[in-house]
């Protein structure tokens, strides 16, 4: 198999370096073990001093204890089972209780609170435990819960819930209005709604925010110190009261049961309810194109494309061909359009190309450069799909200069080159906005210019246009044509649209089943039926003869 | 199903009720406290004298700086480690070992590690232990002190490992989240190196998304309350260790000036809130 630069995770950052490359993967999967164990380290410390001084290294772990430690555990069982279930029930307490009433407080607020509701749910993350227990104790007394469980947990409960009512509200996504709308529309009562319809989507929101809240009960210490007054012992308590005695083992010993239960729950959730790792993750290197119709000023800098040939390549997931045998060549300054319908393997022969996918067999050469063998700095090919990807922090006239800086050309000639494109692709006037501010087709505009500014030698373009209105999408195709012309680029541009595969191609092709079929002139790619033109023009000519679209068949008719 | 206009306004009654009540109950009993209306001395001082004397203390300003300082340099540590990992590494943020770890170190008390400072990095901790067996001291009291020493260098380390892992846990999966990747292969086609990818473009997209946890995780770190009881000095303290020490003194006099300082934290964190959920609002439109 044939290994191009889309394989290595040194090449490509982390999306694209997980196609297909077996090594990239074991190699991200060791730095992966390697960033564990650093992080979890230190929690091997606790252990051996947990274990006490049987288990220490002489001389190396400070601490060590003159009692066998088992037996001091045993002793030590009944006070240490005491903390853990108090801790356990407080968690428990206010993790179901701010779960229920966060979610409540994000259901009535449908979204994010807005002005003062903002500041009230946030000023509890902010606020020091501290001063908040110490304030809250006065009425926590008058209550009689000053000293007990129920008021560390009250008071906990404040910050608690402000933690859940914002983590839902965040995550609202206004679902729950519409599921309980549609339920009821089929005849649903208030507790069917809830269970076929809220708790399986939420369920797994409402798992997370019980396991934050209660993690948060089971690790606070100045609530259940302040509050607690010395009379509750949480493990957390428990942990500064046998430092405060120095000892040493002891205070391990809590320290690891604190927290062991969060250990567990964090590679339970990494390993049985996390997202699967991702594979073949889509990652044409996106960025678009033109549009709007008017001739383009921007003079022709000479500039012209690479030669490309391609010879029987082929590309295979698994037992299954993609691509097979495709072969090709493409002169200077031409555009090849490849017709196709969704899945037939269009798309996967641009990615080969692009080196984004592993290629099977075969070669692909630009001018004399392999193109399977180089990084992408070298080849300057540019893939470009419907989805325009601006760099975000930059202006309009910043993300057109990207290229020609990094060229380190002079500023007063990216200047004006910059200025040049800007008024060929009208967009003079946005040229200080940035991405979030200007309109999609805009952004494809830009996306081109930047794409012609970077003086690629081969222009992959996947659908470019197949986001866009029907308007829009005209003036962009004249665009693409008026400008791969003047600057004489090579491109291969991948449509289902036969209409556009006329306005801005060059040569034909389609592909079906992975294979290739070419033709030779444009006439000979709008004769065959297999590319729906016939039966389009029969169509319109039976509308606009009979005035009724045609019945089913009917245009096969027509076309036979 | 039809929403009420009754549900709608009981949620913001709760969320008044179990939150705000309690929050404003905190801010109106250390203030009428520290102005001598309500407690136990409030006939025997003057109005204001417990202010006036709180502001005269003369270690409440380097309090001020030292607790300022601490929490910037910890945040500034926690930024870097994390934009650092999320930068280099950022494969980490689909890969189960190092969510699982991440995850762990996340939930980790802060009293934990503090616990694990101390073990670690004290005089006679087990780094002195090993440098000592290692030749590279003569003895365990030759190694530098980290804790509980003037330069804090323990407690920030020990701040910055509790905000770190959050941070490169939300970077990672921004990397993800705002297709950042792409971004970078988009800017290595269009002839950038690897590094230049990765400063001028991956780099600005990620400390735009950090900046508001940034902000939050400084706010965090300047109310920290275990870790600096734990690891920060007696002299200059840390804000909520000073204030906690003013209210446990056995002197009753102390505790309207701790309710003064109380005060004076919270009209600090507030205003930080408030510009912080305001600079939110402004850069909203520029977040992914």
């Amino acid at each position: 198999m044939t290994r191009n630069r889309g394989t290595s995770p040194t090449d490509l950052p982390s999306e694209t370096a997980v196609c297909g490359s077996r090594s990239g993967r074991a190699s991200a999967a060791g730095r992966a073990i390697a960033f564990a164990s650093v992080l979890l380290a230190p929690y091997g410390l606790l252990l051996l001093l947990s274990l006490g001084s049987g288990w220490s290294f002489p001389n190396l772990l400070p601490n060590r204890l003159d009692a066998a430690p088992w037996r001091r555990w045993a002793m030590d069982r009944e006070g240490l089972a005491r903390s853990v279930a108090t801790s356990a029930a407080i968690g428990l307490a206010v993790g179901a209780l701010a779960t229920a009433v966060g979610f409540g407080i994000a259901r009535s607020f449908r979204g994010p609170p807005a002005g003062g509701w903002r500041f009230v749910a946030y000023l509890p993350f902010v606020v020091s435990p501290v001063v908040l227990a110490t304030t809250l104790y006065g009425p926590l007394t008058w209550a009689g819960l000053a000293g007990t469980a129920s008021g560390v947990a009250a008071a906990q409960a404040v910050v608690a819930i402000a933690l859940a009512a914002v983590f839902f509200s965040e995550s609202w996504d206004g679902r729950v209005e519409r599921l309980e709308g549609l339920a009821a529309s089929l005849g649903g009562g208030r507790l069917a709604v809830w269970r076929h319809a809220v708790w399986p989507r939420y369920r797994g929101l409402w798992l997370v925010a019980f396991a934050q809240t209660a993690l948060f009960s089971w690790t606070d210490y100045g609530f259940a110190a302040l509050v607690g007054g010395g009379q509750v012992s949480t493990l957390t308590v428990r942990l500064f009261a046998t430092l405060r005695e120095a000892n040493v083992n002891h205070a391990a010993l809590a320290a690891l049961t604190l927290v062991a239960p969060a250990a567990c729950g964090a590679f339970a959730a990494a390993f049985f309810f996390g997202q699967p790792r991702q594979r073949g993750a889509t990652a044409l290197p996106a960025s678009v194109s033109a549009d709007q119709g008017g001739t383009p000023t921007v003079a022709p800098p000479g500039y012209m494309g690479g030669r490309l040939s391609v010879e029987r390549l082929s590309v295979a997931y698994g037992s299954r061909r993609i691509v097979a045998d495709a072969t090709f060549a493409l002169e200077p300054g031409r555009t090849l359009v490849i017709l196709g319908e969704s899945g037939c393997g269009k798309t996967t022969l641009l990615r080969a190309l692009a080196g984004l996918v592993p290629v099977q067999s075969g070669q692909a050469r630009l001018d004399e450069l392999d193109l399977l063998h180089v990084p992408p700095m070298t080849s300057r090919v540019l893939c470009l799909d419907q989805e325009p990807l601006l760099f975000e922090q930059m202006t309009v006239e910043q993300n057109l200069a990207f290229a020609p800086r990094m060229r380190g050309e002079p500023l007063d000639r990216i200047a004006a080159d910059v200025s040049a494109m800007l008024e060929a692709l009208g967009l003079a006037e946005h040229r200080r906005k940035f991405d979030g501010q200007i309109s999609g087709g805009q952004r494809q505009r830009v996306a081109f210019g930047r794409a012609l500014l970077a003086r690629p030698r081969l222009l992959l373009l996947d659908e470019p246009f197949g986001s866009l209105d029907t308007q829009t999408r005209g003036r962009m195709q004249t665009l693409f044509a008026q400008l791969s012309r003047q600057w004489r680029l090579t491109a291969v541009f991948v449509t289902h649209d036969p209409k556009e595969a006329l306005i801005v191609g060059d040569s034909f092709a389609r592909m079906a089943d992975g294979r290739l079929r070419h033709y030779a002139t444009a006439a000979d790619f709008a004769a065959d039926p297999a590319t729906g033109i016939p039966a389009e023009i029969a169509f319109w000519r039976q509308h606009v003869e009979t005035g009724q679209p045609p019945s089913e068949g009917g245009v096969d008719d027509a076309t036979a | 199903m039809p929403r009420s206009v009754g549900a709608d306004l009981a949620g913001r009654l709760v969320l008044l009720a179990l939150v705000g009540l309690p929050m404003a109950w905190s801010v109106g009993y250390s203030t009428l406290y520290s102005v001598g209306l309500i407690g136990r001395l409030r006939s025997e001082q003057a109005a204001g004298a417990a202010w006036r004397e709180a502001f005269a203390e003369t270690g409440l300003r380097r309090t001020a700086v030292h607790s300022v300082s601490v929490a910037a340099a910890a945040t500034t540590l926690a930024v870097v480690v994390a934009l650092g990992v999320a930068l280099g590494y950022p494969e980490l943020g689909s890969t189960r070992w190092a969510q699982a770890a991440l995850g762990t170190t996340l939930a980790t008390p802060p009293a934990v590690v503090g616990f694990l400072v101390l073990q670690w990095a004290s005089p006679g901790g087990c780094a002195a232990r090993v440098a000592r067996h290692a030749g590279l001291i003569d003895s365990p009291s030759d190694f530098p002190v980290l804790v509980h020493d003037e330069r804090a260098a323990g407690l920030i380390a020990a701040l910055a490992a509790v905000s770190a892992p959050v941070m490169t846990l939300f970077l990672l999966r921004m990397w993800t989240a705002a297709r950042i990747g792409r971004h970078c292969v988009l800017a290595e086609s269009l002839g950038a190196s690897r590094f230049q990818a990765r400063w001028r473009v991956a780099l600005p997209m990620l400390w735009r998304r950090a900046r508001p946890l940034a902000a939050l995780a400084f706010l965090g770190n300047l109310g920290a309350f275990e870790l600096p009881l734990m690891l920060g000095r007696q002299s200059p303290e840390m804000i909520s260790v000073l204030i906690q020490r003013r209210f446990s003194h056995f002197d009753p006099t102390q505790r309207p000036r701790a309710f003064a300082l109380a005060v004076v934290y919270w009209l600090i964190v507030a205003l930080g809130l408030a510009l912080w959920l305001r600079w939110q609002r402004a850069g909203g439109r520029f977040q992914s």
